[in-house]
């Protein structure tokens, strides 16, 4: 066979490959969107936005190949660098096998799967297994949960190529770890937000109605003092959520200019009665410079309050709380650490979502709104500032805030060391 | 077309990728089994029991397919040491993936019984550090790294002090009343079970170190064998020496 | 040639059989060990086990150059790769032995729980004569027994007695005592573990069914 056939034959095969791919990717994307814009309603976050937005940009990229690809003449070898190129842009692994199961071609997303290790072996050996089934003519899929770590949830799909002289098959390799986990998200968040709420309303409604037949004084009182605690309980609920849209609803966190070290004295200060009735120590550790940010004091102020709260809460009693300032040339860190039960690391991910809770009865005794987390993070993304979480269950948590937007106020004294150091 | 034979080569990597494959399986019941075990997770730890027989029936083939090659072909030295390899590291591998099992059918055992959070997080540490030995373990199989298959003896110290604390908060918790004397048994147990998946991904280092190089850990004792022996003839003190360890 | 051959499939068996009396004399000291806390003798299992691993070396490099020379097959393939892994089933025990033997300096702390002392015991012979049954199936080729030692129910009812009389002793050691006899007792229950693959492997070598190669399938 002459090169030029190889190469037409070759071309034949992928665009084969990559027309089956997108009629598929296109019924893929109406899900997404179905997923994405019900997350939108949901008020998600904008990283999943994000994501989904790349995503499209992508699929745009792909589409704008193939047209051009139809307008040309069909076997210049430019035109099969050209979809290979469009295939190497697809997130999703594409591989083609000959009739014997070997890989005749394959795009960059492929790789982890050939020749691989771990849980991209089983992957690759689900893909052979697949294969194998398409070309005995048969489509097939499967879906595979991986443990990890890191946990991902991976679709194999194989569908037998047409015979246009040489048979084969081709596999798709998709991960669909986001997806599935904005899916839990959605769910989670409706039925958490009906526990949420429901469950103290409820719980007035019923007391108050055994309250109006009651005329035990003793009685009386222990359910008016109950409907009081519910209804504090639905009261902070909402302040929250009024927090937390509030926070949502600012673009940025403006131009001010805050010193950390104040800001977590003032956090501390006003937990300090909470500490001590649970039995906790809290202890500052400001930082010797100055150190002062570009943000806004009140968000600030309820993200780092916020964070204390928990680790009070999730404490021990006798274990102490350290908040820690520091900061370094160009960031400044803001680390909150206890000593209490930490979180299982399977729930790490996700505990900056709204009403996410790790422990559904330990959380109603501590009396948190399952929203605080979640005004941290919005907190500090509006001050572009990251946030790391470190946990080890019965060692404790440190949550680290990372601010990029320091204001060189001591610059001069920066700059005398900095030069006495070269010196 | 009627099958082709294939190479020998291709016969030695088919058995190279079914041990990844085999190892892979196992990385990834261990994680599993912890996650079953740690959100009392019944149906989960039936799943792993029944899965089991996937990853025997492997094992099994793999060294069908060794015994296969080895009398089909007549292999060259450092061919012959692959594949007695693949043989021992089925073996290693097998076993993992039983004990693993073995946690599964613990965590049926103390169903329903609370773990404090320290207890948990230990868990979770042994899980976490007996896969990565395994995974180490497999990397240096599948790279032929035979330092990182001798490095793996050191890193599995890790997962002996973790093992050590277990039992301690065990202990107290069994002190304080916390969890009862069946289940503190089964716990002490399940700990056991992650040790030993280290010890085999330690000899599945070694046996890497063998692969690669030739060389055993047993040379070692055998060299101060030697040593001693030629010390003793020095001096000329009485060893009884066996038939046995002449033979060479 | 063929005869030099045979005779030399017939050392290697014979071989293999040395290595585990070998192995089985370790395995008496590590019980006197256990019973006494003797250093002496945990001194000679020390040097003992030297030996096992010169053996274990020659055994291996014997059998490859069998491999490559002779390119068995059949039933002489069957042996040879038996003696590769059964040589390593006998150097594993022959280590777990010495486990137990270099507990020797802190016998005491064993002692100190009479009743997990007692089942350590109780666990080492167990484990011992699994051990001594599935060597002699190996020396006899005796199919039965080596399928009874392959098929033995594991120890773990013996471990979870002594897991269960660690947590009931009570003293400021407990902690201590306990880590120290699991140590024990995990050995042990691995020594008669490793005895039963013994088992499995002969019982491989004898039928040559396939359904019996993987040890562990049972």
């Amino acid at each position: 066979m002459s090169s030029a056939v190889v190469s037409a034959l070759i071309s034949a095969v992928l665009a084969a490959a990559l027309a089956t791919f997108l009629a598929r990717f296109f019924w893929n994307r109406a899900q997404r969107n179905h997923v994405y814009e019900s997350a939108m309603r949901l008020g998600l976050d904008s990283t999943a936005e994000n994501e989904l937005a790349r995503f499209d940009d992508l699929l745009s990229a792909v589409e704008r190949s193939v047209r051009d690809l139809r307008s040309t003449n069909h076997e210049s070898d430019s035109e099969r660098f050209r979809l290979q190129a469009a295939l190497d842009a697809l997130p999703v692994a594409v591989m083609v096998f000959d009739s014997e199961g070997l890989v005749i071609d394959s795009n960059l997303a492929s790789t982890p799967f050939l020749d691989a290790r771990h849980g991209d072996a089983l992957v690759g050996a689900a893909v052979n297994d697949l294969v194998r089934v398409a070309n005995s003519g048969q489509e097939a899929s499967t879906v595979i949960e991986l443990f990890g770590p890191p946990r991902r949830t991976v679709v194999v799909s194989t569908l037998p190529l047409p015979d246009g002289g040489r048979p084969g098959a081709v596999a798709f390799v998709e991960d669909i770890t986001e997806r599935r986990q904005l899916e839990a998200i959605r769910t989670d968040l409706v039925a958490n937000i009906s526990h949420e709420l429901k469950t103290p309303v409820g719980a007035i409604g019923l007391l108050a109605e055994t309250l109006e037949g009651e005329h035990d004084q003793v009685v009386v009182e222990r359910l008016a003092s109950r409907i009081h605690t519910e209804s504090m309980r639905i009261a902070q609920i909402i302040e929250d959520l009024i927090e937390l849209s509030r926070i949502e609803s600012m673009d940025g966190a403006g131009s001010g200019s805050v010193d950390l070290n104040e800001v977590a004295a003032d956090a501390v200060e006003r937990l300090r009665a909470a500490a001590s009735q649970a039995g906790v120590g809290v202890e500052l550790h400001a930082s010797t410079s100055k150190t002062v940010i570009v943000g806004d004091h009140r968000q600030l102020l309820s993200a780092i309050g916020n964070l204390i709260d928990n680790a009070i809460k999730y404490s021990d009693p006798g274990t102490t709380v350290e908040v820690t300032v520091e900061r370094s040339d160009d960031e400044a860190l803001v680390r909150i650490a206890d000593h209490g039960i930490g979180i299982p690391t399977r729930d790490i991910d996700r505990i900056f979502e709204r009403f996410y809770r790790v422990d559904q009865a330990r959380s109603r005794k501590t009396g948190g709104t399952g929203l605080g987390l979640a005004i941290v993070r919005h907190a500090i993304a509006n001050h572009d500032a990251s946030i790391e979480v470190e946990s080890r269950l019965g060692e404790g948590s440190v949550f680290l805030l990372r601010f990029q937007s320091v204001v060189d106020d001591t610059l001069d004294a920066q700059t005398i060391s900095s030069l006495n150091e070269r010196a | 077309m009627a099958e082709q034979r294939k190479t020998f080569h291709q016969e030695l990597d088919e058995i190279r990728d079914d041990i990844v494959c085999l190892g892979a399986l196992v990385g990834e019941v261990i994680p599993r089994g912890t996650d079953v075990l740690l959100t009392n997770n019944m149906q989960g730890a039936q799943a792993i029991i029944e899965a089991d027989d996937e990853l025997d029936d492997l094992s099994l083939r793999i060294e069908q397919h060794c015994y296969h090659v080895l009398a089909l072909q007549q292999p060259m030295a450092s061919d012959l040491r692959s594949i007695v390899t693949g043989l021992w590291l089925t073996g290693e591998l097998e076993r993992s993936g039983d004990l693993m099992v073995n946690v599964a059918k613990g965590a049926r055992r103390i169903y329903g019984v609370t773990l404090d959070p320290k207890l948990r997080g230990l868990i979770e540490r042994m899980s976490e550090e007996a896969s990565r030995l395994m995974k180490l373990a497999l990397d240096a199989y599948a790279e032929r790294n035979a330092s990182l298959g001798v490095a793996i003896d050191d890193i599995d110290d890790a997962l002996d002090t973790l093992h050590g604390d277990y039992i301690e908060a065990i202990f107290e918790s069994h002190a304080t009343n916390d969890i009862g004397l069946q289940a503190s048994v089964q716990l002490a147990l399940i700990g056991r079970y992650y040790e030993r998946i280290g010890d085999h991904a330690v000899n599945i280092g070694q046996r890497v170190q063998y692969m690669v190089t030739g060389w055993l850990p047993e040379q070692t004792g055998a060299a101060r064998l030697v040593a001693r022996r030629s010390l003793e003839a020095e001096i000329g003190a009485e060893s009884p020496v066996s038939e046995a360890e002449n033979g060479q | 040639m063929r005869q030099q051959y045979t005779s030399e499939l017939e050392q290697l068996a014979l071989q293999v059989e040395l290595m585990g009396v070998l192995v089985d004399e370790n395995l008496e000291r590590m019980r006197t060990v256990l019973h006494s806390g003797d250093v002496k003798v945990a001194d000679e299992a020390i040097r003992t086990d030297d030996r096992i691993d010169a053996m274990n070396v020659s055994l291996m490099e014997r059998s490859y150059e069998l491999l490559r020379r002779e390119a068995p097959v059949a039933s002489d393939l069957r042996l040879i790769v038996s003696v590769l892994r059964v040589t390593a089933e006998l150097e594993r025990i022959g280590d777990l032995a010495l486990r137990i033997a270099k507990l020797a300096p802190e016998h005491e702390l064993l002692t100190r729980g009479p009743t997990s002392f007692d089942i350590l015991e109780t666990l080492a012979s167990h484990a011992v004569s699994q051990y001594r049954d599935a060597l002699r199936s190996w020396s006899t080729l005796d199919l039965a027994l080596a399928e009874r030692v392959a098929s033995e129910p594991q120890v773990a009812m013996a471990s979870r007695h002594l897991v269960e009389a660690l947590l009931a002793y009570e003293g400021p050691d407990a902690v201590v005592v306990a880590l120290r006899t699991m140590v024990a007792g995990q050995a042990l229950d691995r020594i008669a573990d490793h005895s039963a693959v013994l088992g499995a492997r002969v019982r491989y070598l004898i039928t040559g069914n396939p359904d019996h190669l993987a040890a562990e399938v049972r």
